[in-house]
């Protein structure tokens, strides 16, 4: 099967879920491929933690295989180390080989229904495919919403790292106070606990907080660096930490946080 | 005796410490709109008392102080926006006792 054959398959499956569901007409089948992949991320975001046919989890996992594979997978060997423990780089997350990435979710933490949008924890579910939503509801199920600066940890699924270390970190709303940045620091402290539990050999940070949650940018980076190099001081066998930052801004603060020449 | 530790007061009564929101919590986090408290009774310092759903965040509430909890205000369970109460016998939320003398000293005096 063509890649085009995929995904227009994923499409008019997830369509018809809709359809039998809520009976939500299908839109047509865009002609050309940038719109059809955004129906189909659209389609993804949407789509409810339900449980999918074989089939469709089988042309689902080889589409993403082979979607994600489009730039190349980088290992922490492909990292440029800053510090012993810890190494720092601009780039997507999602395309880290290592053992673990760092979701920065909302309190449902079922990642974000909203279609196309530009955060981090969407890329991440629409990459690991909708397995993830699944184990979120799995780790969620009873519950009620997810508490600030605590962490949950799902496998990758076809995301290239073994797993997603999902962590809801302070949101700001009018300013920051002493409260939200110690809530920052416990997001980024729970994260390398759950991530020490499990054994990883290392994990890969964003810059919790930044996005949606508008945390400042200098104070997050300033937190995130302070917290996990004091945790790497008391803990010798804990993981390596990647900060894989987005922004060539962010790689400066952190640059300038690790005390890393320009 | 009052004290505060990790934004929360806590009053002690002879032998019952009663823990309780400071304004700058309540101001932080908003309107309250569910108190869940957690089962386990023998707390140690910075083990979550309850979790709050509030208006401007969800949070866990570190005990700020290890000890026994002996009551919960479960008046919150039906009515959580009394933790929003400037009054501090409505705005409580757990009291403990067993509680080490010599760490609550070393709170902050309120």
């Amino acid at each position: 099967m063509e890649q085009v054959e995929r995904r227009q398959f994923l499409i008019k499956y997830m369509q018809h879920e809709r359809y039998e569901l809520a009976r939500v007409r299908p839109e047509e089948m865009p002609s050309d491929e940038t719109g059809q992949k955004r129906l189909l991320r659209k389609l993804f975001n949407l789509r409810q933690p339900d449980s999918a046919s074989d089939e469709f989890v089988r042309i689902q996992d080889d589409y993403l295989n082979e979607v994600n594979h489009t730039e190349p997978f980088l290992g922490k060997s492909d990292l440029p180390q800053v510090k012993p423990k810890i190494y720092l780089w601009q780039g997507d997350i999602t395309r880290l080989k290592v053992d673990a990435i760092v979701n920065p979710a909302n309190s449902r933490m079922l990642g974000c229904f909203v279609p196309n949008h530009g955060c981090l924890d969407n890329l991440i579910h629409t990459k690991a495919g909708i397995q993830l939503r699944l184990a979120d509801q799995k780790i969620m199920r009873g519950k009620s919403p997810e508490a600030t600066g605590k962490a949950k940890i799902t496998p990758g699924f076809n995301l290239p790292a073994k797993y997603v270390i999902h962590t809801v970190g302070p949101v700001i709303i009018h300013q920051v106070t002493p409260l939200r940045r110690d809530l920052l620091a416990d997001s980024y402290r729970s994260c390398m606990q759950l991530a020490e539990a499990k054994g990883l050999h290392e994990i890969a940070f964003c810059c919790i907080s930044t996005g949606e949650f508008r945390f400042p940018h200098p104070d997050a980076a300033k937190i995130a660096v302070k917290t996990v190099t004091d945790y790497l001081k008391e803990h010798p066998d804990a993981p390596d930490v990647i900060f894989a930052v987005y922004s060539p801004e962010d790689l400066a603060l952190y640059k300038q946080e690790l005390g890393v020449d320009k | 005796m009052k004290k505060r530790g990790d934004y929360l007061f806590v009053e002690k009564d002879n032998d019952v410490y009663t823990v309780s929101l400071t304004p700058e919590l309540q101001d932080d986090i908003g309107t309250v709109g569910y108190v869940e408290f957690k089962d386990e009774d023998n707390v140690k310092k910075g083990d979550a008392l309850a979790k709050l759903e509030a208006s401007k965040t969800v949070l866990d509430i570190p005990a700020p102080i290890g000890g026994k909890v002996v009551e919960k205000n479960t008046k919150l369970e039906n009515d959580p926006k009394l933790l929003n109460s400037p009054d501090d016998k409505q705005n409580w939320l757990v009291k403990l006792s067993e509680v080490d003398e010599s760490a609550f000293d070393q709170l902050k005096n309120a």
